[in-house]
């Protein structure tokens, strides 16, 4: 059942190079980008809608005793005061599991969950509005590490965990005795802001028969809808999202877009009138859901003549208040715990504990940069023991076609990881830069060098199976109106898309017309998330495009006289294979195939190929395919300071094809900065439950003067069988090994060993000088 | 909630043309006004509810505040110079080439192009970057009233964070600073290579006579409830040849001078720590030696 796409292309194509795809083409989006006209939620907005303000708990753990209105609705400008008891539906938006109410009812378990939605004519009275909501809490203890929340008497939930992953593979007891090294430490990898430019945004705009149409900022429509049709107890088709261009995601807006959508949504459906929310920067960074913290214990043995032998990780994940994306991050850190590397003995265990604090969102990684961190580190040290380089070590145990995760998932194809580190290493001349040993003789600044490698399985991590649609429209003129339900996030994905239909259907780029993200005319495609929009999204577009190639061919076929085998469509026009002077242009097939009554459009709908892992023993098939990633950092280390100033990163990919390699640039240069933040910068600072650095000023991500020189990327173009064009994500995997390969530098030059991300030049000026603070 | 960014609040908005207009108004609503030059510090407090001032006195417009001229000795450059524009003077860069230094570290080219240099010291705060270079340069400045005008040094002006000797019905006019031969050094530390406030800052500025230290001066940032100017770095060193262990008294001097606190950004004793790393560096730059 499952197709063989890159076959299928390769076949229409009759082994003539690609025209459109694996070029730097134009993004779609380029010019409107650049020039500031493309418009984002907010762009949307019309003097006519009212103005919804939260109002939030400023406990992170209480009861809710008494809420009071009256006060507020006496203010000028004010509509009106919506509390749990006025949702027409479900109070619930949980993403995996249901504990999760949209508007809190009886008890706040995180400082500012919403308690009340004030609306009001403009953003004065709104403000003035929810400061007069009267609400009387009964304050309860409250608890921020989760240790402490496993251990103590605190009932955030009804139970501790909202639940646990476990994998056993192979006889770890046993594996470990017969290992000659083994190196055993504790992690921690702590939480991060996605930061994106466009803070959360929602406009509803009540339908005449009941529906309700949200333009919103979110990487999910689809469960966007089936969360607002549940709050306000509609059907799916009653309720349409309309998703424009969105100023960064990460995965933040996969997590919080239905939620800030059915804000609106509630708020326009008690009202009857359109509805906006926009919040501002502090609530972003203070009340936005962020990436999990990780605690992690992580032993690995291997032989001395360096082969891995087995792996035992037990790991704890601080989910704050609710649920959210726990339950999928957890999982997919476990089934990447060994990292790229075959590792015959497994025995892995994760836990999500709920806590006071703000609860988790995805975010690019999700769950294996904390993972993968502890993975990397404990390598290095392995190395070390050893006496083998850190790199030759890594090749050594690379997972090769034919390997087994530890999943027990046979890897047949599309392996490139080991080829990948040998391209990287040479690329970043490892060798002769690690073999400079007289490098940090007497210099305060002391350079050095490490390599992180990571993987990253493309689709959703496994609680429904994983689908997308597409649909092309083919007009009288030839040219093309596409639709997909995957959003554009500023990654460039429906850019990869356009390319592809244009490929596979043989009419130039420019004639395909990407439309604005609509879930009213699609079916539900899932989330734009776990690097599946061009794997999975843009394989359901190439299918789609094929089953409107194959009619276009028949006709040419006949128009021609020719055999239909020997039917090419290139650049906008169909000829016979080996006589191109008996041809015909694209334009006049299209318009033939109206004129004959020959259906001119289609959908495409794909099912990734995966399973899902037993439950007991966590073996199965969680991914389809999975990217892998290799990033070889320098750094130099100002030892009189603590600063690390990262000198160059060199990234590489083994992400099948590369369908436009500006835009795969573009996601592996971003994620090179994101994961330096992770890896040196970024911390979200907390007291009592709530952040104190919400704000750009105090939350320091990098800035352009931070840019380490980014080397091209390395591309091993290890093709996936079953996706359009052989392509694989390629959306979070650099990211992953940045600060991976950051923290491996930093000991290279220094000799001193840390375990908790993000490093920090305080902690580094105080071990390396042996100063109490 | 605390640090919560909220829509202006509303006030009274005068937009002055001169300074006589603007001290007229600055007597008349006195407490209850503020002024409004950059913008870059008092709408962000605005927003915050840090203050809530009744009436706006907009000063950007006033062409009587915005200048940098040599007389005789001295520079003046006016309280409305926009720091980028004090960075890009050719007279700057010539007589007092360590000011433009300090301000190259500020902030970004959008708040460099709203943010004067009366704004950076009248908001007093400890990390301030121009106060370090200034208080080294010994410049004084100068206060407008209704009453006429009075010239205070720098080093006396600050009080403690946000508190000035400034009165309510007085703006400040001008910076003077002393135009002397001397070499000066501005070493910043901040959490990023950019766009990021100080952890630490130190300025340093004098002379090198026939191998000794003359009219050494070294002021701190951020490290102190005000921006700290050494004096007994000042006292102790003066005639003191130049070498390493001279450098590393310094920098034990200012160790124990500052009296740094812990917030988010840094530990007290981080600060303390690069106190003295910083001021190595700087003493180490005037004095020709590899930093």
């Amino acid at each position: 059942m499952h197709r063989e796409y890159l076959e299928e292309v390769r076949k229409l194509l009759k082994g003539k190079d690609y025209q459109i795809v694996g070029k730097n083409i134009r993004r779609v989006d380029a010019l409107e980008k650049v020039t500031g006209k493309a418009k984002y939620t907010a762009d949307y907005l019309m003097s006519n809608t009212l103005v919804v303000r939260p109002v939030r708990s400023p406990y992170p753990h209480a009861l809710i005793k008494d809420i009071d209105k009256e006060a507020a609705l006496q203010v000028s400008g004010v509509e009106c005061v919506i509390t749990a008891e006025d949702v027409p539906g479900e109070n619930q938006c949980g993403y995996y599991i249901d504990d999760q109410p949209l508007i809190a009812s009886s008890k706040v378990r995180y400082v500012g969950e919403i308690v009340a939605l004030v609306v009001a004519q403009d953003e004065q009275a709104a403000w003035a509005g929810a400061d007069a909501v009267k609400v009387e809490y009964e304050e309860l203890p409250a608890v921020f590490d989760p240790k402490e929340a496993l251990q103590g008497e605190f009932e955030i939930h009804d139970k501790k965990s909202p639940g646990e992953v476990n994998i056993e593979k192979g006889d770890v007891e046993r594996a470990f005795k017969e290992c000659d090294v083994i190196v055993e430490n504790t992690y921690n990898a702590g939480s991060q802001d996605h930061a994106y430019l466009e803070p959360e945004a929602a406009i509803a705009l009540p339908e005449e028969r009941g529906g309700m149409t949200v333009i919103s900022t979110n990487q999910g429509p689809f469960r966007t809808r089936t969360t607002v049709a549940r709050i306000l107890g509609l059907r799916e088709s009653e309720v349409r999202i309309i998703t424009p261009y969105v100023g960064g995601g990460f995965g933040g807006k996969d997590t919080y877009g239905p939620v800030i959508s059915s804000l609106a949504a509630l708020a326009a459906y008690i009202t009857g009138r359109p509805c906006r929310i926009v919040y501002t920067r502090y609530e972003s960074f203070a009340f936005r859901f962020k990436r999990t913290p990780f605690e992690i214990k992580y032993k690995t043995g291997a032989t001395k003549d360096g082969k891995l032998k087995a792996i035992e990780v037990e790991y704890i994940c601080d989910c704050g208040g609710y649920a959210s994306q726990v339950f999928g991050l957890m999982k997919r850190a476990a089934y990447h715990a060994t990292g790229v590397y075959e590792v015959p003995n497994c025995k892995i265990l994760g836990r999500a504990i709920y806590t006071n604090n703000l609860p988790v969102a995805a975010f690019n990684g999700f769950g294996n940069p904390q993972m993968l961190f502890a993975t990397e580190t404990q390598m290095d040290l392995l190395a070390e023991k050893l006496e083998m380089d850190p790199v030759k070590f890594r090749v050594l145990n690379a997972l090769v076609p034919g390997s087994k995760t530890g999943t027990g998932q046979l890897l047949d194809h599309s392996v490139g990881i080991k080829d990948l580190i040998i391209k990287v290493a040479e690329k970043a001349d490892w060798h002769s830069k690690k073999a400079r040993v007289s490098k940090n003789n007497g210099s305060k600044k002391k350079r050095g060098i490490g390599v992180g490698c990571s993987w990253h399985g493309c689709g959703t991590t496994g609680f429904k199976k994983d689908w997308a649609g597409a649909s092309l429209i083919l007009n009288p003129d030839g040219s093309v109106i596409y639709c997909t339900g995957i959003v554009e996030i500023g990654q460039g994905t429906v850019t990869s898309h356009a390319m592809m239909v244009a490929e596979t259907l043989g009419i130039p780029y420019e004639w395909v017309k990407v439309e604005t993200n609509d879930t009213s005319r699609m079916p539900d495609s899932g989330e734009t998330h776990a690097q599946r929009g061009t794997f999975i999204g843009g394989t359901a577009a190439v299918d789609a495009a094929l089953k409107l190639r194959r009619r276009l061919g028949s006709l040419a076929s006949e128009l021609l006289g020719c055999d239909e085998e020997a039917v090419l469509i290139e650049n906008g026009i169909a000829y016979e294979q080996g006589n191109p002077s008996n041809k015909i242009s694209f334009r006049e097939l299209a318009i033939e195939m109206y004129q004959r009554g020959i259906n001119p459009s289609e959908y495409g709908f794909i099912l990734a190929r995966r399973g899902y892992p037993d439950p007991e023993t966590g073996q199965g098939e969680p991914y389809a395919a999975y990217t892998f990633g290799c990033t070889i950092a320098e750094v130099e280390v100002d030892t009189e300071t603590g600063e690390v100033d990262v000198i160059a990163l060199y990234p590489g990919v083994a992400a099948g094809k590369i369908i436009q390699p500006e835009v795969v640039r573009g996601q592996v240069n971003g994620c090179g900065l994101l994961g330096y933040g992770y890896g040196l910068r970024e911390r979200v600072i907390c007291e009592n439950g709530l952040m104190l650095n919400s704000s750009f000023t105090d939350y320091l991500i990098p800035t352009i003067k931070d840019k380490p020189k980014l080397s091209d990327f390395v591309a091993v173009e290890d093709e996936y069988k079953y996706s359009g064009y052989g392509a694989k994500g390629v959306g979070e995997i650099a990211l992953i090994a940045t600060p991976l390969a950051i923290a491996n530098a930093v000991y290279d030059a220094i000799g001193v060993r840390f375990y908790d991300l993000p490093l920090n030049a305080e902690d580094i000026y105080f071990s390396l000088n042996n100063k109490e603070r | 909630m605390e640090g919560e960014i909220r829509p202006l609040p509303r006030f009274e908005y005068f937009s002055a043309r001169s300074v006589k207009e603007v001290v007229s108004l600055a007597e008349q609503y006195r407490k209850e006004a503020r002024l409004l030059a950059g913008g870059t510090d008092l709408l962000v407090w605005m927003k915050k509810r840090v203050v809530c001032p009744r009436v706006i006195i907009d000063i950007s417009a006033v062409p009587e505040l915005a200048f940098i001229e040599k007389r005789g000795e001295d520079l003046h450059i006016g309280a409305g110079t926009t720091l980028n524009a004090i960075r890009k003077s050719e007279l700057v860069n010539t007589e007092i080439p360590l000011l433009a230094e300090a301000i190259g570290y500020m902030a970004c080219q959008q708040i460099r192009n709203k943010g004067t240099i009366g704004g950076n010291i009248c908001s007093a705060s400890p990390a301030a970057d121009t106060a370090p270079p200034l208080l080294v340069l010994g410049a004084s400045i100068s206060l407008a009233s209704a009453k006429g005008e009075r010239v205070v040094p720098l080093s006396e002006f600050f009080l403690g964070p946000g508190k000035t000797l400034k009165e309510p019905d007085e703006i400040l006019r001008e910076i003077i600073i002393p135009i002397r031969q001397g070499r000066g050094a501005f070493l910043k530390l901040g959490r990023r290579k950019s766009f990021t406030l100080s952890i630490v800052s130190v300025a340093a500025f004098g002379t090198i006579e026939n191998g000794r230290f003359e009219d050494l001066k070294v002021a701190a940032g951020a490290v102190a409830p005000k921006p700290l100017l050494s004096n007994k770095v000042q006292e102790d060193l003066k005639g003191i040849s130049v070498s390493e262990e001279t450098i590393d008294h310094a920098a034990e001097l200012i160790k124990k001078e500052v009296d740094p606190i812990t917030d988010i950004r840094a530990s007290a004793s981080y600060r303390r720590e690069m106190s003295g790393v910083l001021t190595k560096r700087a003493l180490r730059k005037i004095s020709g030696m590899e930093v």
